[in-house]
């Protein structure tokens, strides 16, 4: 296991608990997090973008995701803790969830390839 | 109590805030700690990584998590059901993300013009300064706690505690 594999990991997690705690806040104040979502969203995907071409030359990223398991692993303990938590966040901050901690993940995942690890 | 007064008669109350939040949120605040927790098995084992592996990685890591967590405390104080929202800098919420907007915006630079030297890479990057920002972050949706510099007090010198012993042992290598 590398380093890599353990900050991508953990890098999910962090991303699940933050976008719960905050769901959860959003959902207990009647904010629509469906702004703030498509904001960030946005935002990361330009990030994500903005380091794969920034980090390497065009064309060296060899793996734009991690692995097929990998991937289901931390998709599969987002669900499973926004499940948890349904009642608290609603269907929309469910989502946010699965969306946030994918993309804070999958730019760890970038930011690795991106340099070589 | 305001954000840059600190008490120690205060020490208890924010102690016992800190323990009773994560006594309501034991899920997410274990999961959040048990996170960490791997990170630094795997430092311990790992012991004779260098500081910062990848330069890149740490600073960028912390500049786009410290950007998600500023527009998330923007958010939640927003009335407005459009797609823009407004920053009212005269909350916390809106100090503290202008703060770590600022910050994020710095170590984004850094890790690609690769200006900083390699202690401030440590002291910057590191995951004990990540999770403080990440845990704060959280404390500050909860109504019920104030956040006082004896708060951050009681929660940044265990941190800071941490990141010297690790420090040390890397040195010690």
């Amino acid at each position: 296991m590398k380093k890599y594999h353990i900050s991508v990991f953990t890098t999910n997690i962090i991303a699940i608990v933050l976008a719960v705690f905050f769901a959860r806040g959003y959902n207990a104040k009647g904010i629509p997090i469906t702004s703030i979502s498509i904001i960030m969203a946005v935002l990361l995907a330009v990030f994500l973008i903005l380091t794969a071409f920034m980090l390497k030359p065009r064309g060296k990223i060899e793996k734009v995701f991690p692995s097929k398991r990998f991937l289901l692993l931390n998709f599969g303990i987002s669900a499973a803790i926004g499940l948890v938590f349904l009642n608290e966040i609603g269907l929309i901050g469910f989502f946010f969830v699965l969306l946030f901690s994918f993309l804070l993940s999958e730019i760890e995942h970038i930011i690795y390839e991106g340099v070589g690890a | 109590m305001s954000i840059f007064q600190f008490s120690l008669a205060q020490i208890p109350a924010a102690v016992s805030a800190i323990l009773g939040f994560i006594a309501n949120n034991p899920i997410l605040c274990g999961a959040l700690f048990l996170s960490y927790a791997l990170f630094y098995a795997y430092a311990f084992i790992h012991n004779k990584a260098v500081d910062s592996d990848i330069y890149e990685v740490d600073l960028i890591s912390s500049g786009v998590s410290s950007i998600m967590v500023a527009l998330l405390l923007i958010g939640i104080d927003e009335s407005s059901k459009s797609l823009g929202f407004s920053l009212d800098l005269g909350s916390p919420k809106g100090k503290v993300a202008v703060f770590l907007l600022a910050y994020a915006a710095v170590m984004i630079f850094m890790a690609f013009t690769k200006m900083l030297p390699g202690f401030l890479v440590v002291i910057f990057g590191n995951s004990e300064l990540d999770l403080f920002v990440n845990f704060v972050a959280i404390l500050m949706i909860e109504p019920s706690i104030a956040i006082t510099g004896t708060l951050l007090a009681v929660i940044g010198v265990p941190l800071i505690l941490l990141l010297a012993i690790q420090r040390l042992r890397r040195l010690a290598h």
